[in-house]
């Protein structure tokens, strides 16, 4: 339109120049450039200045240190020994993976909620008008904050005695955990399949469209692709669970008294972690020491419960529980209620002796507080269990004690002792091995195919196994999802009703009933319009993801502070963080635009 | 033959609206009592945790940190006296501008929020005893000068200006200890805070037309710097933005970190952050005014400089007003991600209050309460701003075919 | 381009050298009439402003000795509320005068941060906390477990390398601010919690119910926290230093804050005498820059070391915490004032 700064030039320029407009612009846009270079050459100058004299690094050799930053929450195999580069990664990894997530749900939510604002009933329509005032109007901090302290985190049981539904899924404040397919080591048996399902499924794709063009008819295509695809590929998997069998080099090491394993191949000596291999392992006899505990949950106290991990009845012959210390428990009369078998139990004492727990007899007249930190054990019988090892290639089990050294651990226990003298938790004997009997256990490596369910379980005090969701994670979720469903909800209202009136008498006038007129020709118009202000929304939720240190998740930001907090490299940091975003704006302008283009042809 | 039709149905009245709203085929029934469990359900709990089992006391015994935080008690006067200024100076625009008027649409609800706090200053806060009402009288009082001397509105720009200087001086005080002693930025924070970072919007606005005419200026140094720095900017989240600023900026600027407050290095990065919106906001304005304006206007012998400020830039500002609206919702929301450089604002006061030792001897904790006062507090004041925005948008016509 | 940096560097070292250091912090700050101290905010004991927004806390004591010590007012400190990862930037860039913020001294503080530490106030070191009744007594229960962590500070890594090298595999669950993670800890998100041990019992308060939990007996690094001044600057090293000592002298030699008025005039012990610049050996205090009564001043506004602790840390706080470590040496601790002579 208009040149940027002409006067500024042209009042030193040669009058015939006064008027050219090209010239002006050449003049003006030098002018700017050598502004621009000089300023911002002073500012990194100034940078790197202050750089160097603080001692901060300036460039990005930092990447290749070791980070030493433990990290729970990730998509790859890390351990704290990998390097700053790699921490990085898992960052962005764990961005996407919120991101991804938030903008599907969120445009399920905004969709219904908008639609649901446009509503003939006036209840569920004033219902969805709150919904989408309140929560575009309040900081998605604030919003985050809300989740995740005052509701996530003190609501949902405890670790120790989840909700476990049907179908697997186990629910905590810890979090989210459910059964999940994951590829094993002989996946690669099953890719010539996919590959050959997928070829034909495309040939099948093209034949149908032929027949279909040839008789001139019209009928739907997408089944025989799909069928096609879902027949080969299913053979296939089919064809990888027959004959298969363990290979000589897979190795499964098993610590019982640790509980915990690790499968691996072994080649010329050499170790690799072994993913998704699913072993049984056997326990004849072992026992398990639990303290009971009084607690707040859900705002309220529940008094002395003991519970031990998650079992189910056909994992063992028989479950015993007693007393560690029988007889001052039997001195106190205290006693055993089983809630869920074989998982919480309460101590009481049966106070009105009609055998069995009433309520109030859970707390302790002397302290008014439950009877806390009294030690019951299990013993089980016959234990075994089949799990399928991490992607690390780790197994958890109940740190399961041998049966006979209950008394003992009691003993060492009371013992423990006071700080040595020296400031290291290396040679202090409370980190030193105690005593114990060694636990013997049976294992065995299960042959597998090519996918393998893993079964989500909780082995001491955390999820184990199956798809793992962390509350932290769940949080910023939520927030993100329900703050940003908000936006898209006013967004899908206004794209409904900037559908012309027409449209709609027209369908009704041709006959179509209210729910089609709604999704064959108000909806498909709606989405046109709706979708350049969608996509802003999903840069919105994904760059709003930032926020994740307030749920305690994992995420870029959070771990390139934390990077830029131990190396002091803080702006190589910024560029890579800049650099990052900008990859995830653009590819999902990309991918949006495309979607644009086709929704555009079809209405035309 | 036509048949007769039966007389109209009489189409008023409470069980008319019943059936038409809520029991309209049974689909709707069944979706009216669904929602009806759902909101008695929600209702219900949220009446108990407010009545019966919130303590609020934590909430309560905090105020002065939600509200100035560390600003001291004896200068508490000098951001009201401010804070009555400016009601006075929106006073003014309301009266003149009517009853009805969008000002005054937003500067009764304000009105009404400070009389009560008022009444609970009066009634609980010795120390601001008089000033809340003083502020509130303020506010009248330019209503009434507004409503009687229209005209008066005439000088309110010089008003606005001289409010922003005096308004500072009064927040930063001149001279060490006495009246108007120095109170160091730093220790500004709460509410203040928030408001304080929430007028970079101002700024924001000369900084994102020039970028918005540069976007579209022919000229590539200058469209493509314009495009890159929009573009970028607003491609990293502000969260980010704030950090870098708080660590770089006196590095970059190479000034002494003392001489550059955490606030105001806050306050630039939301100032540029906010231009980068700013600017797509006007580009989407100057797109919509009609070529022939620009045309007419040169044809007639304006000046490109004249067309663009007299003819062009007007219409489409005008027609994006309610976008700035918006944006300015969403930057008052932002401003609660200063704690990230260690800025104590409203909601970081929400932090501070919920471990402070008397907050821990209730069981349970404080956080919920804590955190939904937070909320109501943001929400009274974004959704005052939205329902403006919406007002503005029927009046300006916008969206309308 | 290396050689472009050193010279930089050379020319940004003599530069800045030349406008610090023409003239001496000391001088500056009293010219300046306020203490910039930079403190954590957000740690009960040690930071922590209270209701009516006054910071209050062992750390901000001693800056409010220094202050006492230079202008003979503990109220001219102006705090500057640092985050742990802020720390280096606002030593370096002389935006405050010392570094009071419970800080390691370790050796690349010294040297990268280009730090000088005055006398080690608290030794601290990592340890952990969990319930009572969860089983876990030594590091090696952590197994299969979950442990909350800070991040952005040496306790992260400590945790990570520490738990590696004794080949405890564990869930590391990491927060950005202590008040989430403490209520992540309390809702029972992780079992346990590492931080340092005055942080320990700091936050212990904080959870619903103190005694519930417990601090293993396990320390797994050194953490001697004290004042960290910038490199450089010898005069104003020395009064930090001594302010501190001072504190450490008047509790071995039992001057308080009550009694402080007292020992200035009827004090035979030439120690005591020195250490107030009570008449006859003003001269003492004098060499330091500062006036005959600083220290006395000190004393008077916030007591001796042992007041401070108590009042803050100890048995007059909710806290309760033990000297342990922190007592006098002749009470078997490490607390040791240098004389004045």
């Amino acid at each position: 339109m208009q040149p940027g700064k002409p006067n500024v030039s042209a009042s030193t320029a040669v009058v015939p120049f006064w008027r050219n407009v090209k010239i002006i612009g050449v003049i003006a846009q030098f002018v700017f450039v050598i502004a621009l270079v000089a300023g911002v050459g002073i500012l990194v100058n100034n940078v790197v200045t202050a750089l160097a004299k603080a001692n901060l690094p300036a460039d990005f050799s930092f990447l290749g240190k070791p980070a030493g930053i433990p990290i729970a929450e990730r998509a790859i195999p890390y351990q704290v020994t990998d390097t700053y580069a790699r921490a990085l990664l898992i960052g962005f990894l764990n961005t996407l993976k919120v991101a991804i997530v938030g903008v599907v749900l969120a445009t399920v939510i905004g969709v219904l909620m908008g639609v649901m604002r446009l509503s003939s009933n006036w209840l569920v329509r004033t219902m969805a008008s709150v919904y989408v005032e309140v929560l575009r109007n309040i900081p998605l901090a604030v919003q985050i904050v809300f989740w995740y302290s005052a509701v996530l985190l003190p609501f949902p049981p405890r670790i120790s005695d989840p909700i476990a539904l049907p179908g697997g899924l186990i629910m905590s404040n810890v979090g989210l955990a459910f059964p999940f397919l994951y590829p094993t080591y002989r996946f690669a048996v099953w890719v010539p399949y996919l590959v050959a399902a997928a070829v034909l499924a495309g040939v099948a794709w093209w034949w149908r469209r032929r027949t279909l063009a040839k008789a001139d008819r019209v009928g739907s295509v997408w089944p025989f692709p799909v069928v096609t695809f879902l027949v080969v590929a299913g053979m296939g998997l089919g064809l990888s669970y027959v004959g298969r069998s363990v290979p000589s080099d897979l190795t499964f090491t098993f610590e019982a008294d640790r509980g915990r394993g690790t499968t691996a191949f072994v080649v010329d000596g050499k170790s690799r972690p072994a993913a998704f291999v699913p072993v049984t392992i056997e326990i004849e006899k072992a026992s398990l020491t639990v303290s009971s505990q009084n607690l707040v949950e859900s705002r309220q106290d529940v008094r002395g419960s003991v519970r031990f991990p998650l079992m189910r009845e056909n994992e063992a012959d028989a479950f015993e529980f007693a007393f560690a210390d029988a007889e001052a428990a039997e001195e106190r009369g205290l006693q055993l209620s089983f809630d869920k078998y074989p998982s919480v139990a309460t101590i009481y004492v049966d106070r009105n002796g009609n055998g069995r727990f009433d309520a109030g007899e859970d707390v302790d007249p002397a302290t008014n507080r439950g009877y806390g930190g009294v030690d019951v054990v299990m013993t089980v019988t016959n234990f075994r269990r089949t799990l399928v090892s991490d992607r690390d290639g780790q197994v958890r089990t109940p740190t399961f004690k041998h049966a006979d050294d209950v008394a003992a651990a009691a003993v060492e226990e009371s013992a423990a002792p006071r700080a040595g003298t020296r400031f290291s938790a290396f040679g202090q004997a409370a980190t030193a091995t105690v005593s114990e009997s060694a636990l013997s256990a049976k294992t065995a490596i299960q042959p597998v195919g090519a996918l393998v369910l893993s079964r989500a379980y909780v082995p001491v005090s955390n999820y184990e196994g199956g798809m793992r969701l962390t509350v932290n994670y769940l949080a910023l979720l939520l927030a993100l999802v329900v703050y940003t469903s908000a936006f898209i909800a006013e967004i899908v209202r206004g794209g409904i009703l900037a559908v012309p009136k027409g449209q709609r008498e027209a369908a009704r006038a041709i006959g179509l009933s209210g729910t089609q007129t709604f999704s064959l020709i108000i909806f498909p118009q709606a989405m046109r319009i709706v979708l350049p202000p969608m996509i802003s929304q999903y840069l919105n939720l994904t760059k709003n993801s930032s926020l994740a240190s307030l749920a305690g998740y994992a995420e870029l930001f959070v771990i390139a502070s934390v990077v830029s907090n131990q190396t002091g490299a803080a702006i190589p940091i910024a560029l890579l963080l800049i650099g990052s975003y900008l990859v995830i704006s653009l590819a999902f302008s990309l991918v949006l635009n495309q979607v644009n283009a086709r929704l555009a042809l079809v209405e035309r | 033959m036509i048949q007769p039709r039966p007389a109209p149905v009489k189409a008023h009245g409470f069980r008319f609206w019943l059936r038409k709203n809520l029991f309209n085929g049974p689909f709707n029934t069944v979706l009216t009592f669904v929602a009806a469990v759902v909101v008695a359900w929600s209702l219900y709990n949220l009446a108990t945790f407010i009545f019966v089992e919130g303590s609020w006391g934590q909430v309560w015994r905090n105020m002065r940190l939600f509200g100035v935080y560390r600003y001291p008690p004896e200068y508490l006067w000098r951001p009201l006296l401010a804070l009555g200024i400016m009601l006075g100076l929106m006073g003014v625009m309301a009266g003149a501008g009517g009853r009805k008027s969008i000002v005054a649409g937003a500067f009764l609800p304000i009105q009404g929020f400070v009389a009560v706090v008022s009444v609970v200053a009066i009634l609980f806060w010795p120390s601001v005893r008089f000033l809340w009402p003083g502020a509130l009288a303020l506010g009248f009082l330019g209503y009434f000068i507004g409503s009687r001397w229209p005209r008066s509105i005439k000088y309110l720009p010089w008003g606005w200006g001289v409010w922003l200087v005096v308004g500072y001086l009064l927040l930063s005080g001149l001279t060490t200890g006495g009246t108007l002693g120095k109170v160091p930025v730093r220790d500004w924070g709460g509410f203040l805070l928030t408001l304080i970072l929430f007028t970079g919007i101002i700024p924001s606005f000369p900084i994102g037309i020039a970028l918005a005419l540069g976007r579209n200026s022919k000229l590539p140094a200058i469209k493509y710097f314009c495009i890159g720095f929009i573009e970028v900017v607003r491609g990293a989240p502000l969260i980010m933005w704030l950090f870098i600023a708080s660590l770089l900026l006196p590095l970059i600027l190479n000034v002494d970190a003392n001489s550059l407050p955490a606030i105001m290095r806050a306050y630039v990065a939301i100032t540029l952050f906010s231009a980068a919106y700013m600017a797509e906001n006007v580009r989407g304005g100057l797109q919509a005014v009609p070529r022939g304006q620009g045309e007419a206007a040169r044809a007639l012998g304006l000046s490109a400089w004249q067309t663009t400020l007299l003819i062009v830039l007007p219409q489409a500002l005008r027609a994006v007003i309610p976008a700035i609206v918006g944006q300015a919702i969403g930057l008052f929301k932002d401003t609660s991600l200063v704690f990230i450089v260690g800025l104590v604002d409203f909601f970081k006061v929400g932090d501070i209050v919920s471990v402070q030792p008397e907050a821990l001897l209730v069981t349970g904790g404080v956080k919920l309460e804590v955190f939904l006062f937070i909320a109501v507090i943001y929400f009274f004041f974004a959704y005052r701003m939205s329902i403006a925005s919406r007002q503005l948008e029927k009046r300006l016509g916008v969206g309308e075919r | 381009m290396t050689r472009y940096f050193r010279f930089l560097v050379a020319l940004a070292l003599v530069v800045s050298a030349g406008t610090v250091f023409a003239q001496g912090r000391l001088q500056a700050i009293k010219d300046r009439g306020e203490l910039r101290c930079g403190v954590n905010a957000n740690l009960p004991g040690f930071g922590v402003p209270d209701a009516s927004g006054a910071y209050t806390g062992f750390d901000i004591d001693f800056c409010k000795a220094i202050a006492a010590a230079v202008f003979g007012d503990a109220s001219k400190v102006v705090y500057r509320p640092l985050t742990a990862g802020e720390r280096p930037t606002a030593l370096q860039s002389g935006e405050i005068d010392v570094l009071i913020r419970n800080t390691t001294r370790t050796s690349i503080r010294e040297t990268d941060w280009g730090a000088n530490f005055a006398p080690t106030t608290y030794y601290d070191g990592q340890g952990f906390m969990v319930r009572k009744d969860s089983g876990i007594n030594s590091l090696r229960d952590f197994e299969g477990r979950s442990i909350c962590v800070q991040s952005g500070t040496t306790t992260e890594t400590n945790l990570g390398t520490t738990l590696a090298g004794l080949g405890v595999q564990f869930t590391p669950v990491i927060f950005e601010t202590a008040p989430v993670l403490i209520a992540a800890y309390d809702d029972g998100q992780c079992d346990g919690w590492t931080t340092d041990g005055s942080g320990l019992v700091s936050y212990q308060t904080q959870l619903r119910v103190p005694s519930d939990h417990k601090i293993l007996p396990v320390i797994i690094s050194k953490e001697p926290l004290g004042p960290a001044v910038l490199h450089g600057d010898d005069q104003w090293y020395d009064v930090v230093s001594w302010t501190v000592y001072a504190l450490f002298d008047a509790e071995e030699y039992g001057v308080t804050q009550a009694n402080v008025d007292d020992m200035l005039v009827s004090a035979a012990d030439p120690q005591v005498k020195r250490l107030l610049g009570a008449p006859g050996s003003e001269s003492y205090v004098e060499a330091f820059g500062l006036s005959a009564d600083a220290f006395y001043q000190a004393i008077k506004a916030v007591g001796n070391y042992g007041e401070i602790f108590e009042r803050n840390l100890g048995s007059g706080s909710v806290f309760g915490l033990e000297r342990g470590i922190n007592a006098q040496y002749y009470d078997g601790g490490l607390i040791y004032g240098y004389p004045f002579n």
